[in-house]
């Protein structure tokens, strides 16, 4: 059993703001100025592995692409006249500057590390903190724009994939009681309850009143949780429908190695069986390619591709090619 | 729902007025709220609804409208006032989080059961803390050293304290 490839990655984001300024809401033009001038200075002078980039000078497209491989955050593009960030080769550290927070810190790291990701940006964190002051208050912590982030300004969260819940309609009954210790469960694609390729977000909700490390400590305790649960509900599943899901997973491979045309629901519902495979062993493949797959197919990155204006139909075509070949190389 | 008011844009501000024991109801549009200052003048703060802020800050229970006119309320550093930051649930700034400390200590101990950051906090600080944590061991054990009768080690840790919060006060 691979059971880690039921965890996608782990993601750690600090929100912080400088001491005596105003904050996004409030700022003006030559306060954005101010503060991107300000963390790019301090960020450029002392780490060599991170680029500077405005996203005004970054294409529409090129932005949406950023954002799905989950670089930059949605909310960054939608304020592309004054924000920007600071990002490695990899993509996995992050600055944002004038987001909601005139700081967003942001590190990523795969399947369940989340503690690498924490080390990363509070490395980030505490170099800020020595070349600039924080908004800071003794009682409240950390100062943001919204109140949900005041306090540590920490949102730890783990990507998981839980089909086996999602079919068992376990997924709204795990989201009241771990909603009761502040911890949310979020579908990642698609809308309301119903998440395109049962993949889940595990985040705290809570930023006071627990450290940093007790809400880390927390996350990771219920993802560990949560993929014992999904392993006992396959368990249970396989024992009364072997064949079945066995079909659907052999199924899915043939779809996506084989097919011309692939919408994106279509997609990931089938990239779902194939990492049902993968933790199975059925199929043999490095769950970075699962991971790769996902976030490749997703619409931007294949527009990029095509790398011309495109139809909906251009895409579903350039997205099952895009499969075919992945997988295929991965045979050789 | 479109604007009570003017009927065109959508309403986003919804507002409820307890007079007497009786509500009403209205659900108008921003530009509208503005041009006739509604909030300020028809209608208590408490009940100018936003639907995040409101179910964080109505701890204190209903209050009159004569209570709640008094805390009309403005951050001078950003010009934040009381009703956006209620409509929006934002901030402008670190200084708002001194005007609205109370409603801010409201919010956040409904969402989290406590308002009060237990992490990090910026170097700049956790020096000082640090000797402030100082003073405070030298004085426990002054009260320890004077509960044993040691009167010479009392003497100086007295001294000791003083320097320490000499030097404080230098910084």
């Amino acid at each position: 059993m691979k059971e880690r490839a039921a965890v996608l990655s782990s993601r750690i984001r600090l929100a912080r703001n400088l001491k005596d300024t105003r904050m996004p809401l409030k700022m003006n033009e030559e306060d954005c100025k101010y503060i991107r001038d300000k963390v790019k200075t301090i960020i450029l002078n002392n780490r060599t592995d991170l680029e500077f980039q405005s996203l005004s000078d970054i294409s529409e497209l090129d932005r949406e692409v950023l954002a799905e491989q989950r670089c930059i955050s949605k909310d960054l593009i939608r304020k592309y006249e004054i924000s920007s960030f600071l990002t490695n080769e990899k993509k996995d550290l992050t600055i944002m500057i004038n987001e909601e927070d005139q700081i967003r810190i942001q590190a990523l790291s795969e399947g369940i590390d989340i503690w690498e990701a924490w080390t990363k940006a509070n490395e980030i964190d505490d170099l800020l903190d020595q070349n600039l002051d924080y908004a800071y208050d003794s009682h409240f912590g950390y100062l943001t724009t919204c109140p949900t982030n005041t306090g540590t300004g920490l949102r730890a969260s783990i990507m998981v994939h839980l089909p086996f819940l999602t079919m068992d309609n376990y997924i709204e009954k795990i989201a009241s009681s771990i909603g009761r210790i502040g911890v949310a469960i979020r579908g990642l694609y698609g809308e309301g309850s119903e998440s395109m390729g049962a993949i889940y977000q595990i985040s705290n909700q809570m930023t006071t009143g627990e450290s940093e490390e007790d809400i880390i400590r927390k996350i990771r305790a219920i993802v560990t949780q949560l993929i014992y649960r999904e392993s006992v509900s396959r368990r249970k599943m396989i024992r009364n429908r072997k064949t079945e899901i066995e079909d659907k997973i052999f199924r899915a491979y043939g779809i996506l190695k084989n097919s011309r045309i692939l919408d994106l629901k279509e997609s990931m519902n089938e990239l779902s069986y194939l990492r049902i495979g993968v933790i199975l062993e059925l199929i043999d493949l490095d769950e970075k390619v699962l991971n790769d797959l996902a976030v490749l197919t997703q619409p931007a990155n294949i527009k990029k591709r095509i790398g011309k204006p495109s139809s909906e139909s251009d895409l579903n075509i350039k997205r099952a090619e895009v499969f075919r070949n992945i997988l295929s190389e991965q045979e050789v | 729902m479109k604007c009570e008011r003017c009927g065109k844009n959508e309403a986003n501000i919804h507002m409820k007025n307890f007079i007497n024991g009786k509500v009403t109801e209205l659900n108008i549009c921003d530009e509208c709220a503005k041009s006739e200052e509604i909030g300020l003048k028809d209608f208590s703060l408490e009940t100018l609804v936003s639907d995040l802020v409101e179910n964080f800050t109505n701890t204190d229970g209903f209050k009159s409208k004569e209570e709640d006119l008094k805390v009309i309320k403005r951050c001078e550093k950003c010009g934040m006032d009381y009703s956006e930051f209620r409509s929006t649930g934002y901030l402008g700034c670190d200084n708002c989080y001194s005007v609205y400390g109370k409603e801010l200590r409201n919010i956040l101990k409904n969402m989290n059961g406590s308002s009060e950051h237990k992490g990090k906090m910026p170097k700049r600080l956790a020096f000082k803390v640090e000797d402030l944590s100082e003073i405070e061991k030298k004085e426990l054990e002054l009260n320890k050293a004077v509960e044993e009768e040691n009167y010479e080690r009392a003497a100086c840790l007295r001294d000791e304290i003083k320097i320490l919060k000499q030097s404080r006060k230098e910084d």
